[in-house]
């Protein structure tokens, strides 16, 4: 009973109105967050929304298509060197705005370029994308512009709070409403089986190149925002493996199927890797191993295991419940 | 139903409200037991509470203060990589300097802490960011900010010093920087300290700024008339070249070619074919020994012998025979040169520190045996002399010990006093064993204050070869056959 | 004349090396699917094992080392497979979602088993001493022991396309290689061929290693770049297809090799991106692929 109570609160597949009021409610509670916490909480929290949108965003477009995606390092690195770049003389709302036009453009055409691959060909395009432009812009900073690297003006982090709990909102809603409309539903109609969605009269191509795009306009605006908080850029720290990574577990731990199962990755996962961190020296062969077992044993995510749990409870319980289900 | 959502509604706020308490909770819990801290010291003083104020340091020690204070150990704590690519700097470069200072301090009683009047035991504790730097920015913020440890050690390399320097300066820490420096860093220097008035960070590793000169008086000096130049890919790389190319070209040397080096990917027998193809005198190569060890052994294989053979950075450590060649002893490397240098005929202290630092590491062969679990376990047992950054990386533990020891002062909290060790170290004069008279100039180190720039393996052991008085031996040029 | 000649054979050697890597991972994706991020870690192990009978005092030949690599490479992958992969297939509702977590699966394998080697090794670089003179070809010199690794590379390489063509086992892993189900129904044990080409993908990882510590130095770290030159081979070489991976390592050698002479070495590795980029836009199949 209490389970379905926080599933219904929490991980409905379709946000339902309370899910929404619950959402914004905890937004509204953030925002008060600077002022009662030390210097640091904004921050450790930033990070974890910024994983909170990297991994949102990508179950969007891949959990729902099918496509599994590792670009997300390239436009995360997009708005980080934007921001290096033009940090100095424009103020930090419009170089975000500036990093999530730019990844989404940068998106447009990946997403045009790639049309024919499909499975493993697309995901290795898109891995290999993010390390070319790690390799690329190593090569062009040496040749080039003479520097490794940028120092990046900072703000507090009061500041880079509230602009990433913008941008977070931004990214929820906008995932809440997409996932409701036509839009949503043809992605998810791809991912079930392409082929005959295009019978069935969804535009495929379309769909899933501005999928693609939209999902890479808030990631190019969190790496803007978050450059300020790494201080020095260079090839290396904005376009990290680790970052093309980690939304994909984080997406998968939570679950890929509800909205807000790659938050409660995102959380989670970041949390145990900065508790693993401080605690022991095998962390990363922790870490590694949890990687391993989440996919192994939670292919649904969280999600699913709550899913499966009650549907066994429904069933033993002889349809108590039922009235309830939709 | 419509009664159960509301309910719902309620439960969801009440989690998510306990979730950011617990949060926020943290700090001030933080806080009160500081506070505790506080008034337990009070209560503990004979003198009146409203000494407490701030008031003029050195007439506070003068007059016993903060003797009875209670200060049971002296945290120290650095955020540097462990584990990831980075690991190596840790593992040969800073690491051994600070485990063996926190051991002898430790034996010794403590560190002597000048308003206390008494030896305090140190405990150094490195978090690992597992090299990747949104963790080494995020973990060092709140190490400063809500761990608040008495003292911090530096990050790992020029980039992460980048980083951290602002932030050490935010929440007004001593960052004592070791491994990394750059011009790069003196600019951003005057950008803290427009901003700030102060600049919190002091950097001791020399830089191209100091070495470059002496490389160039040297070649200029044996008649070298050109060079070919294959340099890492990075700021350093591209730093010392630039300034290479700019001081050689001012003084008529022929640059016959020069070629960035990828950190991961090495093609070590065209660098060297392109080297030999230029028939140039002298091969700079300035790189890692991840990179300078399959360039000498491409030289070797390839029977590449240039007049001046020069490796960057790890090119004077005493691992370098081995892991190119196999050969411990070094005598492989005859005629090799490399940024340093020094070596136990510089000066006594050198040499003291040199014998201590065999005895403690290599003797022994105790390496990370930390027993509390802080640190890696490296596999590879020993540790080698550096003969070029490690004296100055020890010269760090030296200068932060004598701070402490002359200007260590207690605040409110029961906290080792940042400012007074800052304003200390700007003006001070340190017995290291790099120089018993080194002195910061805005907060970087001046040629003067190192034991030499340029170094050259002769009979296994490195040489000091700068064209001035430090000289400890002549420079063997041309370089013999590798091997003889 | 001389240049040609010098670049050519380089890049060969290069390329040889570049072969025994990707053909590793390009059996293991032919018949399991698995496109193993991990698998430059193994190399790295083999390299490890080399040098620690290097380090030994034993004297004996490098090459040596390949009777000790290999059977541990082997072990170690045909373990994984059948305690993870098999059952990850099975759990699996289809090939994509298969293929998809077995590369986060890997990449969760690649970072245990790097901090594993470096908790062993340490993070300095290793190399030992091989073979340090050079041999003139038509006036171009050329290291020794690069000339060793590439002829024993070449003859690893014929012999194992020998047994891809010539061997029973072969056969089955070709049959299954091309369609997994018809090659069921034939009668291939098609679990256990899975399982074996995983493991044999080890043991060329492990031969690759073993030539590699020949004439590069290498460090606990070193492994992912060893993976992402076998990625690229594989995707050029055609996915899965052994012959392609062979002739994608040459000919990505030679162009390596090219680029860093007349150009350097960092503008080298945007070039291999941008091979596998334009390639997979314009041919995804690869050179040989089906």
């Amino acid at each position: 009973m209490g389970l379905r109570l926080l599933k219904d609160a929490f991980w409905g597949a379709a946000p339902s109105r309370i899910q929404s009021a619950i959402i914004a409610a905890a937004i509204v509670v953030m925002a008060f967050i600077p002022g009662v916490a030390d210097t640091y909480t904004p921050l450790f929290l930033s990070w974890i929304m910024t994983y909170c949108v990297l991994s949102i965003s990508w179950s969007f477009f891949s959990g729902k298509a099918g496509y599994i995606s590792l670009a997300t390092a390239s436009f995360y690195g997009i708005g980080m060197y934007l921001q290096a770049i033009l940090g100095r003389q424009l103020p930090l709302w419009t170089t975000m705005i500036l990093a999530a036009v730019m990844a989404f453009a940068v998106g447009l055409i990946i997403g045009v370029v790639t049309l024919r691959l499909r499975g493993i060909y697309f995901t290795i395009f898109t891995f290999g994308l993010s390390l070319f432009l790690n390799r690329f812009m190593n090569w062009y900073e040496g040749a080039f512009t003479r520097t490794k690297g940028r120092m990046v003006k900072p703000y507090d982090n009061d500041t880079v709070f509230y602009a990433l709990l913008v941008v977070f909102a931004i990214t929820l809603i906008a995932v809440i409403i997409l996932n409701r409309s036509r839009f949503g539903l043809s992605l998810k109609c791809i991912g079930q089986n392409e082929d005959s969605a295009q019978h069935l009269g969804v535009r495929t191509t379309m769909t899933k190149v501005l999928a693609f795009a939209i999902t890479a306009a808030p990631v190019g605006a969190v790496g803007a925002v978050m450059s300020t908080k790494i201080g020095y850029i260079d090839p290396n720290t904005a376009f990290g493996l680790n970052t093309s990574f980690f939304p994909v577990l984080m997406a998968i731990f939570g679950g890929m199927s509800s909205t807000y199962g790659p938050i409660i990755g995102a959380v989670v996962f970041y949390a145990l890797q900065d508790y693993l961190l401080r605690v022991t020296n095998w962390h990363m062969i922790i870490f590694g191993a949890v990687m391993v077992v989440v996919i192994m044993l939670l292919p649904n995510g969280v999600f699913g295991v709550v899913d499966t749990i009650l549907r066994k409870r429904r069933s033993a319980g002889g349809g108590a419940e039922a009235s309830h289900q939709p | 139903m419509k009664f159960r959502k509301i309910g719902m509604i309620v439960l969801a706020l009440l989690l998510v409200s306990s979730l950011m308490l617990s949060a926020c909770n943290k700090d001030s819990g933080d806080k009160s037991t500081n506070n505790d801290t506080t008034s337990s010291n009070q209560q503990t003083e004979n003198t009146p509470a409203t000494d407490n104020q701030p008031a003029p340091s050195g007439d506070l020690v003068e007059r016993g203060y903060q003797k009875d204070m209670k200060k049971d150990v002296i945290t120290i704590r650095a955020v540097r990589p462990l584990t990831g690519d980075e690991a190596i700097f840790d593992q040969t470069a800073f690491g051994p300097q600070y485990r063996m200072w926190e051991d002898e301090i430790n034996k010794s009683g403590g560190l002597y802490v000048k308003s206390l009047d008494r030896k305090v035991p140190v405990e150094i504790k490195v978090y690992d960011d597992a090299s990747v730097m949104e963790n080494t920015t995020r973990m060092f913020e709140q190490m400063v900010s809500q761990e608040k440890p008495d003292l911090i050690l530096g990050p790992e390399g020029t980039a992460r010093l980048f980083a951290c320097a602002p932030i050490a300066q935010k929440y007004d820490y001593l960052l004592l920087a070791a491994e990394g420096g750059a011009l790069m860093l003196a600019e951003a220097f005057e950008d803290i300290r427009a901003d700030y008035g102060k600049v919190n960070t002091f950097s001791i590793l020399s830089y191209s700024e100091t070495q470059v000169p002496a490389l160039v008086k040297f070649l200029a000096d044996e008649k070298i008339t050109s060079v070919y130049c294959a340099y890492i890919n990075d700021l350093h790389g591209l730093e010392y070249w630039d300034a290479t190319e700019r001081a050689l070209k001012a003084v008529g040397v022929e640059i016959k070619g020069s070629e960035p080096v990828d950190p991961n990917d090495v093609l070590a027998d065209s660098i060297i074919n392109n080297a030999k193809a230029s028939g140039a005198q002298a091969f700079l190569s300035y790189t890692y020994p991840q990179q300078s060890i399959p360039i000498a052994a491409a030289a070797v294989q390839l029977d590449y012998n240039p007049d001046v053979y020069l490796v960057g950075p790890g090119g004077t450590y005493d691992f370098f025979g081995l892991f190119a060649f196999g050969d411990p002893s070094n005598l492989y490397l005859e005629g090799l040169i490399g940024w340093g240098a020094w070596n136990e005929d510089s000066s006594p202290a050198a040499k003291a520190y040199s014998e201590h630092f065999r005895e403690y590491w290599i003797n022994d062969g105790t390496f990370w045996k930390d027993a509390d679990g802080n640190f890696k376990d490296s596999g590879d047992k020993t540790v080698y002399q550096d003969w070029w950054g490690h004296i100055c990386y020890y010269s760090v533990m030296q200068i932060l010990q004598q701070a402490v020891e002359n200007a260590g002062e207690l605040d409110e909290n029961g906290m080792i006093k940042q400012d007074t060790l800052v304003t200390y170290i700007e003006g001070a004069t340190f017995d290291t064993v790099m120089n018993p008279k080194l002195h910061f100039t805005n907060n970087i180190l001046l040629d003067d204050m190192y034991l030499g720039n340029i170094g050259q393996w002769q009979n296994g052991r490195v040489e000091v070869i700068d064209v001035d008085d430090r000289r400890t031996a002549d420079p063997i040029v041309p370089k013999p056959a590798w091997g003889k | 004349m001389t240049v040609f000649l010098l670049v050519l054979i380089n890049g060969c050697i290069v390329g040889s090396t570049y072969a025994l890597m990707a053909m590793g991972m390009s059996t293991q994706y032919g018949v399991a699917r698995i496109l193993n991020i991990a698998h430059g870690e193994f190399i790295v192990l083999a390299a490890v094992v080399t040098y620690a009978l290097q380090q030994s005092g034993l004297g004996l030949h490098p090459l040596f080392a390949l009777v000790l690599a290999c059977p541990i490479v082997f072990a170690i992958s045909y373990i994984l497979h059948i305690t993870l992969y098999r059952r990850l297939r099975r759990l699996s509702p289809n090939l994509g979602v298969f293929e998809g977590n077995a590369i986060l699966v890997s990449f969760g394998i690649y970072y245990i088993a790097q901090n594993l080697l470096q908790t062993y090794m340490g993070a300095a670089p290793k190399r030992y001493p091989f073979m340090m003179t050079s041999v003139n070809i038509g006036g171009a010199g050329i290291s020794a022991a690069g000339l060793f690794v590439m002829l024993i590379a070449i003859v690893i390489c014929v012999l194992y396309t020998i047994f891809l063509s010539r061997t029973r086992l072969g056969k089955s892993i070709r049959a299954a290689s091309q369609d997994s189900q018809a090659a069921a129904h034939l009668g291939v044990k098609i679990n256990s061929i899975m399982a074996l080409c995983f493991a044999i993908g080890g043991i060329l990882a492990a031969c690759a290693g073993v030539l590699m510590s020949m004439r590069e130095q290498f460090q606990s770290t070193s492994g992912l770049g060893y993976t992402t030159i076998a990625i690229i081979i594989v995707v050029l070489g055609g996915l899965g297809s052994v012959k392609g991976a062979i002739l994608g390592g040459f000919i990505l050698g030679i162009v390596g090799y090219t680029v860093s002479h007349f150009i350097d070495s960092v503008f080298m590795i945007s070039v291999f991106y941008m091979i596998i980029l334009v390639l997979l836009i314009v041919r995804p199949k690869g050179l040989l692929g089906r």
